[in-house]
């Protein structure tokens, strides 16, 4: 006689490793699940307004400055370092995890213009209205040796350092735009298109030879270091705060504007602004690109920091709080997960990029 | 005049340089996810060895550890010998001779092991039950004569020995398992030699089974019995068999025989009563009530049920549920005998059963009433009803005649005979009792307040078996209660007809008190001229118009505009793939685990505390298609790092980089 016995292959039910998902046997049958669309907009709707409720986008504050801080410049290695130059000439080094104050020296007199990383993390660099720049030695723990590396003097007030990626030479602007090489005590190469200041210099991350600024006189100017003169000069209807260079996209660039937009320029066809991003209710006074390129942060004179999808013309988020003033420069951080925001209040605040992301455990 | 020259050509040189990013940037515009940092480092997988060689004690416990494992004899020191210190001394200890002795020895030991599992294996495949009895018996004599040595020899082991019997057969006892037979219970058997009182238990116990057994056998005939009664009713019917058994598949069919049954009789409608419902019955059922018809079934469950409850009150609950039932089905489409106050019903002529079965069924029901002491009433008329089971066809009167039997027995009335009910004649359905009076009332219906129900037809046939719980029907009776005064076809009457109402526009009334009326408060306007003034509403066709159970809003929603796309987003070409993308449920709920990871796996992935750098020069070099100038890409990377290093060098091969870029971007 044969005895039918109930048989189950255990490749069915279970697990191969431990760490496997458990399998949960389902019957798919679109019948016993009706109301698809309905159900799944009504978890949409809940996912968006859990992600609302969910926003809190201010991490903290870093507290210290005696002034209004001008420019900030991320560690091109460490994530937690973070250089703040404010407008009473000082310089701090700060620790974002600890959320401290590691050191800081009087870099200059008068305002610190400009700050820039040099790529290789051991030291950076300072302008200033003193008409010197700087270069600061850093060591691995934040600490700034007080007597400056390099003292650089110009002729005229550098409005802002650049420091090329692939290059061991930097840029500043002012009058003209000099090339400096460190270990040279003239400029490489100068750079003069009528009369005007430029007031914003940045080097494309990608193609280390270029560089763009902007200029009172509402233009945006394109340089190659390599050549003798600049590529070419934008004019719009007022004048440009600040530029970032998308670090994913060689020939894409933004611009922070006075008429309250930005503006991203595809470098090979400069007679028309590929997007417009449109929120902000006052002058743009600072831009800075996510390193993913997908998006990029504001940093207004309306107080706010606005997060805009890089195609898109309105910004996703706005951050704000109650005290904090006109916004003069916002960083992004390098992992992609913060925002550093530098304001006229003496503050620096960390933010999340995105609100409502769990962080931690 | 030469710098504005000198800048046109530069810009284009340029632009031409920087094309060459194009297809990489695309490529990373259009990748359904990117992981961000884009290039993943060298994650060669690094050996033991490896991480051993780099290795350097360092801390104090480190470098103890250190000392010890070199300075042991049980480490290998030296890679290119296989043994240790200490083994290779052991070696050299060890004498040939003594050693051949021992391998003998342990093979001795080895091959007695195998032959003992040969035996073991061999005995084990045995099939002779014989042999297995008389190696049973063996051990139970084993047993039992160490029993008897142990009492005498050591007590305390004895004590054990009877404790842990005692203790297994707690366990028997709690198994339930009240069989002589099982080798348990003889080894039990043997330990009753010495104790008067486990003696008297295994006697109990034996009692018990015989009980048992006894029980289960008067069962067991009763089954065969009605097996033997239902073949005729089975021949009968012909139609799907539904295993009676089964609570789940009985219920509804309940209800569907009595629907049905009432759409027939609507149907035939009065004159054609004779017509009747082709009842099958089915008689395998194994619980008390043997073969009855759906309804006389169910009543005499019922029955049953009061019996044994001794209360009169449940089975009228019972019967008013059916009558409900009854009530309810009927509304709908009683649209032709409306005006009729009573259902009339009529008997149809039943067919005897053949005269054997009924005297086994007479027998068991009197076994039964004599072993459950039971009032024997309902228990012969339930027999009754079965006796005289019209095998082939039946119609709703039957139901009625047993209905009115079962209140007789409700009322605990003398049952009526055999003889009075086997020909009913057109009967009213009426009677003294309160439940009757229920449908009287309820049969007053509106007949243009109804819906009609399409019946299932094909069901009527199948055959109605019946195993009804009396909680089932209480749960009818409680909702039949409670959805009592809901009048929901009322309802939605008053419902759509406000819907055509707000639908409807309407009619404007322009008119104004002026010339030839008087002036003053709580004054009318002449009909005349509110009708000259009146601008008509035109009449609005509505779709639901001569649907008379559906209400249409043809309002339009204009709050789902909003949601709406007004051109077709980027990958899709028609309206139609991009519909059909939309309807897809993306949830857990309708995709397998894997299929839904693959629909919200996010555009972006970044990790935690990892630096993205920009865009390289590398992720160009795997977009050119070929090496135009016979550089390898290890060779142009390689290039490319002794750049960043020297900025003169640099701005040479960025140049060759130029003309590369120039090539491949033809």
């Amino acid at each position: 006689m044969k005895v039918k016995v109930l048989s189950r292959n255990p490749d069915n039910y279970l697990r191969e490793t431990k760490r496997d998902i458990h399998k949960v046997p389902r019957n798919y049958d679109p019948t016993l699940h009706p109301f698809e669309a309905p159900r799944e907009y009504i978890r949409a709707l809940n996912a968006t307004k859990l992600e609302r409720v969910f926003a809190k986008p201010f991490i903290g504050s870093l507290d210290g400055h005696r002034d209004g801080v001008n420019c900030l410049a991320k560690h091109p290695h460490q994530l937690s370092t973070l250089v703040s130059g404010s407008y009473d000439g000082e310089v701090k080094v700060w620790d974002l995890t600890r959320r401290e104050c590691i050191s800081s020296i009087q870099a200059h007199d008068g305002f610190v213009q400009g700050l820039c990383a040099v790529p290789d993390g051991s030291s950076f660099l300072t302008c200033g209205t003193d008409k010197t720049v700087k270069q600061w030695s850093i060591n691995e723990e934040g600490r700034i040796n007080p007597e400056p590396v390099v003292t650089l003097l110009g002729k005229t007030v550098f409005q802002q350092i650049d420091h090329s990626l692939g290059h061991n030479s930097f840029a500043t602007c002012g009058e003209q735009v000099d090339i400096w090489e460190v270990d040279r005590a003239e400029p490489v190469r100068s750079f003069t298109w009528g009369v005007d200041t430029v007031h914003a210099i940045k080097f494309n991350p990608i193609e280390t030879h270029i560089l763009a600024g902007c200029a009172v006189d509402r233009s945006i100017l394109l340089y190659d270091m390599r050549g003798s003169a600049p590529l070419r000069k934008v004019i719009l209807k007022l004048k440009s705060n600040a530029l970032a260079w998308n670090p994913m996209e060689a020939f894409i660039f933004t611009v922070a504007n006075e008429d309250y937009n930005l503006y991203t320029f595809d470098m090979r066809k400069l007679s028309m602004p590929l997007n417009i991003h449109k929120d902000h209710i006052s002058a743009v006074l600072d831009v800075d690109y996510s390193p993913t390129g997908k998006e990029f942060v504001s940093g207004s004179f309306d107080k706010t920091l606005r997060i805009f999808p890089y195609d898109k013309g309105h910004s996703r988020e706005v951050y704000h709080t109650k005290r904090m003033q006109r916004v003069s420069v916002v960083k992004w951080s390098l992992d992609n997960k913060y925002l550093l925001s530098g304001s006229m209040e003496m503050n620096i605040r960390v933010w999340k990029a995105r609100a409502s992301e769990k962080l931690g455990i | 005049m030469v710098e504005p020259i000198c800048r046109t050509t530069a810009y284009e040189a340029t632009t031409h340089d920087l094309s060459k990013w194009e297809p990489t940037v695309k490529e990373n515009r259009k990748a359904e996810q990117l992981q961000f940092p884009l290039h993943k480092q060298d994650f060669s997988v690094v050996t033991t060895d490896q991480l051993v060689q780099r290795f350097q004690p360092r801390t104090p416990l480190e470098m103890a550890v250190a000392a010890l494992l070199h300075g042991s004899e049980n480490v290998v020191q030296d890679n290119s010998k296989e043994l240790t210190l200490a083994e290779q001394r052991a070696l050299a200890a060890m004498d040939i001779q003594k050693a051949k002795e021992r391998r003998m020895e342990l093979m001795k030991h080895r091959a007695l092991l195998s032959y003992k599992e040969l035996k073991a294996k061999r005995q084990k495949k045995i099939k002779s039950k014989r042999f297995h009895r008389i190696l049973k018996k063996e051990k139970l004599k084993d047993e039992k004569r160490l029993l008897e040595t142990l009492q005498k020899e050591d007590p305390e082991s004895f004590l054990e020995k009877i404790t842990q019997w005692e203790k297994d057969r707690v366990q028997e006892r709690m198994s339930l398992r009240h069989r002589g037979g099982t080798k348990f219970a003889k080894r039990q058997m043997i330990y009753a030699k010495f104790d008067e009182k486990a003696r008297q238990e295994v006697q109990d116990m034996l009692q018990k089974s015989r009980e048992i057994t006894q029980k289960l056998a008067a069962t067991e005939s009763s089954d065969e019995e009605s097996d033997s009664g239902d073949l005729e009713p089975q021949q009968a019917g012909g139609s799907a068999f539904v295993d009676s058994r089964n609570p789940w598949m009985s219920r509804p069919n309940v209800l569907i025989k009595l629907k049905q049954g009432i759409g027939h009789l609507e149907e035939n409608n009065a004159e054609n009563v004779g017509h009747s419902l082709i009842v099958d019955d089915v008689m395998d059922n194994k619980n008390d009530d043997k073969g009855m018809s759906i309804i006389g079934g169910n009543t005499s469950t019922d029955l049953q049920h009061q019996k044994n409850d001794d209360s009169d009150d449940d089975s009228d609950n019972a019967i008013d549920g059916i009558f409900d039932k009854l009530k309810e089905s009927k509304e709908p489409e009683t649209e032709v005998k409306t005006n009729r106050k009573q259902i009339r019903l009529k008997q149809v002529r039943k067919r005897k059963k053949s005269h054997k079965s009924d005297e086994k069924l007479a027998a068991e029901a009197v076994v039964k009433t004599s072993e459950s002491g039971k009032s024997e009433e309902g228990m012969v008329d339930s027999d009754d009803s079965l006796c005289e089971e019209p095998s082939k066809k039946r119609s709703l009167e039957d139901m009625d005649a047993l209905i009115n039997e079962a209140l007789g027995q409700s009322t605990n009335e003398p049952a009526p005979k055999k003889k009075q009910r086997k020909r009913h004649k057109k009967k009213h359905f009426q009677s003294g009792n309160h439940q009757q009076s229920k449908p009287k009332a309820d049969t007053n219906i509106d007949p243009k307040k109804l819906f009609t129900v399409d019946v299932n037809l094909r069901q009527s046939s199948s055959k109605p078996d019946v195993v009804v719980n009396e909680e089932d029907d209480d749960q009818l009776v409680n909702i039949a209660e409670a959805f009592a005064s809901d009048d929901v076809i009322e309802e939605f009457a008053a419902e759509k007809s406000d819907a055509v109402r707000s639908g409807q526009p309407q009619d404007i009334c322009l008119a104004l008190p002026g010339w030839g009326d008087w002036g003053g408060a709580g004054l009318s306007i002449s009909k005349r001229k509110k009708k000259q003034f009146t601008i008509k509403a035109p009449v609005v066709q509505r779709k639901d118009q001569f649907l008379g159970h559906v209400i249409i809003n043809e309002k339009k929603n204009d709050a789902l505009k909003k949601h709406q796309v007004e051109t077709i987003p980027f990958p899709y070409c028609n309206t139609d793939q991009f519909e059909k993308s939309i309807r897809a449920p993306i949830g857990r709920t309708w995709n397998p685990a894997g299929v839904f990871k693959q629909l919200v796996k996010p555009k972006v992935v970044t990790h935690l505390g990892k630096i993205i750098t920009p865009m390289d020069q590398s992720a160009i070099s795997k977009h050119e298609t070929g090496d135009a100038d016979g550089k390898t890409e290890s060779e142009e990377t390689e290039s490319k790092q002794s750049n960043r290093k020297t900025g003169k060098s640099r701005m040479k091969t960025n140049k060759k980089h130029k003309g590369q870029g120039k090539y491949s971007n033809k």
